[in-house]
């Protein structure tokens, strides 16, 4: 039986990372975390089996839109998660590859059921 | 906290669809003598004898008006029985709420707590989440530490103190209300009689709970006094109304409204005579039992010294009398009765008098009247005499006081007591007025007291102004407070004009010419 791809789950709070760490694991999910940017170029840098990431934007400067774009470029997959309903942040998110937006808090079905959908579009 | 679905037992029929009754979706039929007591004095006779087991009840009220009291009275009259309790607390933790059930002197010792407040470390956590909903990341672990702890202890009494509380674990109004129903059942399967509050307010209204509950209790704090009210109750019947709450030192206590027409009991209604042969004259025998009498006239006329004489003859029949006196000390009434020859002290002694003072502003009149029921009922007294109207309206708490009065001495007419009512009039002489208060219609036997001034003497006069329940004198006679007691004169028919108090002697001779 084939392993499940990794999530790259990128977020700047720690809690947030547990917590998508605790309900994505008992998904049966193999995930990476990265905190700060050094974290998520190291995560790029190294050559894994990420298969979708989750970046949260929240915390991050402008600067965060050059890795979405090397992930474009990996044709990985990626959602971006937003800490509010904005035009600006769609549209950025949008031409940078993002696959969509989702606003915080978010719904773990809808969550769990966006990841798995897109690890099946990518097999 | 979420939807647990555990299977029913096989003899409960399945739950109603529409239904929201947590007890009719258990399906057991409880019978009407089960009660389970409240451990608040007064609160088991407001409920006609306590909770019905296996339901569960909503407690509402603002803060301070003693939810938690309730509640630590709630199980600790469940552990005193040896039944298992347990205290879920979502607000206050288990150290706060042993430390304040010590202070108020319950014994929580045996009681099992389930303490779901937050801990200090969440606050010194650097981080709070914000990617999920609370509802979704708490509710899971709260429902798992319920669970757990109900299914090992099987508690037969539950304790919950705020269910609001969850209203933050749900995502809209359908899943908390779907959730609490479910939570309710599933802690009344267990075989839980459950009481809960609610953090009631006019921004965040708890009308959903109070559907979801078997029945209500209200808790209200106004600056005068503490209400206490049940609004639903299924299943029984209950005392209705607003009833007048303490909390105290050692707890809480309800003392229910005096509903007159509940307490009916037997008596023959005989004449009490005063002791005083002219006096009876008047009274054509004296005053019956079960009737209320008001003793009217101006200050220091003689009213209290006539009601006690009353009380000394009773005395002496070895009847037991109450008085409450709202106005004058103590001491000074004893003296007074002993300077005029009733044996108070000696009565109080062989327990036929027990004199009351009532401090101003200190009970409310359901209070007044759980005193005045407790001296009818277990102290078996026979006279009760409230010395005066306009004391009792004074002292006590509260509005519509004569509403009250008026219920107190129905009730103590259904019990075959005679009541003397003390009223007294402003003027001391004048225009003659019965009360200035609008009671006389309660009274069955009015008598008045007057001063007269004859001969630049001033002299004091008795009169029967009303007697329903049988004739009685129609003159007006003198009366002498000495210190061989209360001597009631011949019928002053040579005076006229005693009611205005401008009296005349009538010339006699001008009348029988005419």
């Amino acid at each position: 039986m084939k392993t499940k791809a990794a999530i790259l789950l990128v977020n700047r709070n720690q809690r947030n990372l547990e917590l998508l760490a605790e309900f994505l694991g008992k998904g049966g999910y193999a995930l990476s975390t990265a905190s700060s940017l050094e974290e998520f170029d190291q995560a790029l840098a190294e050559e894994n089996d990420v298969g979708v990431a989750l970046v949260d934007i929240t915390g991050f400067d402008q600067s965060i839109w050059e890795r979405c774009e090397q992930l474009r470029s990996r044709k990985k997959p990626f959602l971006v998660v937003s800490p509010r309903q904005s035009a600006a942040i769609q549209q950025a998110s949008l031409s940078h590859g993002a696959k969509g937006v989702m606003i915080k808090p978010l719904v773990v079905q809808e969550l769990m059921g966006l990841v798995k959908s897109m690890l099946e579009e990518q097999e | 906290m979420t939807t647990v679905r555990k299977t029913p037992p096989s003899n409960v029929p399945p739950a109603h669809a529409g239904g929201s009754d947590v007890s009719q979706r258990n399906g057991k039929k409880q019978t009407s003598f089960e009660r389970l007591s409240t451990g608040v004095p007064g609160l088991d006779e407001v409920l006609y004898g306590g909770l019905i087991p296996q339901r569960a009840y909503l407690l509402r009220g603002g803060p301070g008006c003693g939810k938690t009291t309730l509640g630590m009275h709630f199980l600790a009259a469940g552990a005193a029985k040896g039944e298992r309790c347990l205290f879920i607390s979502l607000g206050e933790s288990e150290e706060e709420i042993r430390a304040n059930a010590g202070t108020v002197g319950f014994d929580l010792s045996n009681i099992s707590f389930l303490d779901l407040s937050p801990n200090p470390e969440f606050f010194t956590q650097m981080e709070s989440y914000d990617i999920f909903s609370p509802a979704e990341v708490e509710r899971e672990p709260i429902t798992q530490s319920i669970i757990e702890r109900v299914e090992t202890l099987k508690p037969q009494r539950v304790f919950l103190d705020a269910m609001t509380q969850f209203r933050f674990l749900s995502a809209d109004a359908f899943q908390f209300r779907k959730q609490v129903l479910s939570f309710l059942r599933f802690l009344i399967e267990q075989g839980a009689t459950v009481l809960f509050t609610s953090e009631g307010s006019a921004s965040a209204p708890d009308d959903d709970l109070q559907f979801m509950s078997d029945g209500v209790i209200h808790l209200d704090f106004s600056p005068e006094e503490r209400i206490l009210s049940v609004s639903k109750f299924r299943g029984s019947d209950f005392r209705s109304g607003r009833h007048s709450m303490h909390l105290t030192a050692t707890g809480m206590q309800v003392f229910p409204r005096l509903l007159p027409e509940m307490h009916k009991r037997e008596f023959v209604a005989e004449s009490i005579s005063s002791g005083v042969p002219e006096l009876d004259e008047m009274l054509h025998g004296g005053l019956e039992r079960g009737t209320i009498s008001i003793i009217t006239g101006p200050s220091g006329v003689g009213k209290s010294t006539l009601g006690l004489q009353f009380m000394k003859e009773a005395a002496g029949r070895g009847e037991r009398s109450v008085v409450y006196i709202f106005e004058e000390w103590q001491e000074t009434l004893l003296r007074r009765c002993e300077a005029v020859n009733i044996p108070v002290h000696t009565m109080m002694e062989r327990g036929t008098l027990s004199v009351v003072q009532i401090e101003p502003l200190h009970f409310t009149p359901d209070q007044f009247a759980s005193m005045v029921r407790h001296e009818v009922e277990q102290q078996k007294a026979s006279i009760v005499m409230i010395d005066s109207v306009s004391g009792y309206r004074l002292s006590l708490q509260g509005g519509d006081l004569v509403t009250h009065l008026h219920a107190l001495c129905k009730y103590l007419q259904n019990m075959g007591i005679a009541v003397l009512l003390i009223n007294e009039v402003e003027g001391i002489t004048g225009e003659f007025r019965v009360t200035e208060v609008g009671i006389s219609y309660l009274a069955d036997n009015i008598v008045f007291l007057r001063y007269l001034e004859l001969q630049g003497e001033l002299r004091k006069a008795i009169g029967v102004l009303k007697k329903r329940l049988s004739s009685f004198e129609k003159t007006v006679r003198e009366i002498e407070v000495t210190r061989y007691g209360i001597k009631v004169g011949r019928p002053l028919t040579e005076l006229r004009g005693i009611l205005t108090g401008k009296v005349e002697m009538i010339d006699r001779p001008t009348r029988e010419r005419s």
